[in-house]
């Protein structure tokens, strides 16, 4: 079967991801760990679409019926553990916010309760019966 | 008796003058406002005529949930014995305090007490009936009675607040709150109060009365602590 159509565009897009990854390793957005993975998944693409042989074992081994159905199941996979990985980390950064603006607000409620106190002679002692002067 | 009155409020400039001059000078000094990020002149209108009042303000909207916490976390870092949710909304009486707190000290073991509104005045017919779906679910699944599952206004004992944190940011927190209480199976009481709407469009939506239908669920069928 011909893949030549699948082969250039999976090429090209490959070749520009590897460089925007370099790029933005560059400018630091994340370590180099990170950097050598997605390096590893777009050299992966490259490997497995000029040679579509290698993955003829793992379609036999799975059933399928074509190259393509492996690649479409691969790429469901992935994209599922990285949307969970997504939403874990935006999860955990709204939690840490939220913490921080309610901190915020209780330290710039306790520090503004502060100097009305220490305006007033006398005050009532909040929330009792009791009057203090 | 010690106690907090936690009042959290977005977007009231309409009604903040009117709620605030509805409570007399004494419960006015134990009030913590929880301004959620509100964007209209709430704040101003407070800072102007209520300097006194305390006021702690999220600078985003968090969610009722979120402010209830706040509130909550403050009050009890001052050492309040009770703690009183109300609604910012005039939907809740203050006069109605002093009978909760009358609850507690004539019964020493009570440790929450619930608002109770009569279900079905002065309600939208959506409101009546999912009001009815949460309240009968929660009392099957969760053996604890109440007439009124989403009335926010309650009170409960310092000692309690650590059993009863709760996860929610947004309405469902007052479910999630009966849920805890009836997982700890803390003693409570129900105090009837009127049913006020002033804002139809205000509160929760039947699609957050769905939402939280799940939770009651999903909270009965986890261990949820």
């Amino acid at each position: 079967m011909n893949y030549l159509g699948i082969q250039i565009i999976t090429i090209a897009f490959s070749i520009f991801m590897i460089y925007f990854t370099y790029f933005c390793w560059r400018r630091e957005y994340f370590e180099t760990p990170a950097f050598f993975g997605w390096l590893t998944i777009f050299v992966g693409l490259i490997a497995g679409s000029v040679f579509p042989k290698i993955l003829q074992p793992f379609i036999e081994f799975l059933s399928l019926a074509r190259l393509f159905d492996l690649y479409v199941i691969i790429g469901l996979i992935f994209l599922t553990i990285i949307t969970f990985l997504n939403f874990l980390h935006a999860h955990k950064l709204k939690n840490k916010l939220d913490r921080i603006i309610q901190d915020q607000a209780i330290e710039n409620g306790n520090r503004k309760r502060k100097k009305i106190h220490s305006d007033n002679e006398s005050e009532t002692e909040p929330g009792s019966d009791k009057v203090k002067t | 008796m010690s106690y907090r009155i936690v009042i959290p409020i977005h977007n009231e400039a309409k009604n903040i003058k009117k709620l605030l001059d509805s409570f007399s000078e004494r419960h006015l000094s134990s009030i913590i406002l929880v301004n959620d990020g509100s964007t209209d002149k709430t704040l101003e209108i407070i800072e102007t005529n209520y300097p006194k009042i305390e006021v702690l303000s999220h600078r985003v909207n968090l969610g009722k949930g979120k402010s209830l916490q706040t509130g909550a976390l403050k009050a009890f870092q001052d050492k309040a014995g009770i703690i009183i949710f109300m609604d910012g909304d005039l939907q809740h009486k203050p006069e109605d305090i002093a009978r909760f707190l009358r609850a507690f000290r004539k019964d020493p073991k009570l440790q929450i007490v619930f608002g109770a509104r009569k279900i079905g005045i002065n309600m939208r017919f959506a409101s009546f009936f999912g009001n009815k779906i949460l309240t009968v679910t929660i009392n099957l699944l969760f053996r604890y009675f109440l007439n009124d599952t989403q009335c926010g206004f309650r009170a409960f004992r310092r000692t309690v607040f650590p059993k009863i944190i709760w996860n929610s940011p947004d309405y469902a927190a007052e479910t999630e709150i009966i849920i805890k209480a009836a997982k700890n199976k803390l003693k409570y009481k129900e105090i009837p109060i009127d049913t006020i709407y002033l804002d139809h469009n205000k509160g929760t939506y039947f699609i957050h009365g769905i939402i939280i239908l799940f939770k009651i669920i999903f909270w009965r069928v986890t261990s949820y602590k």
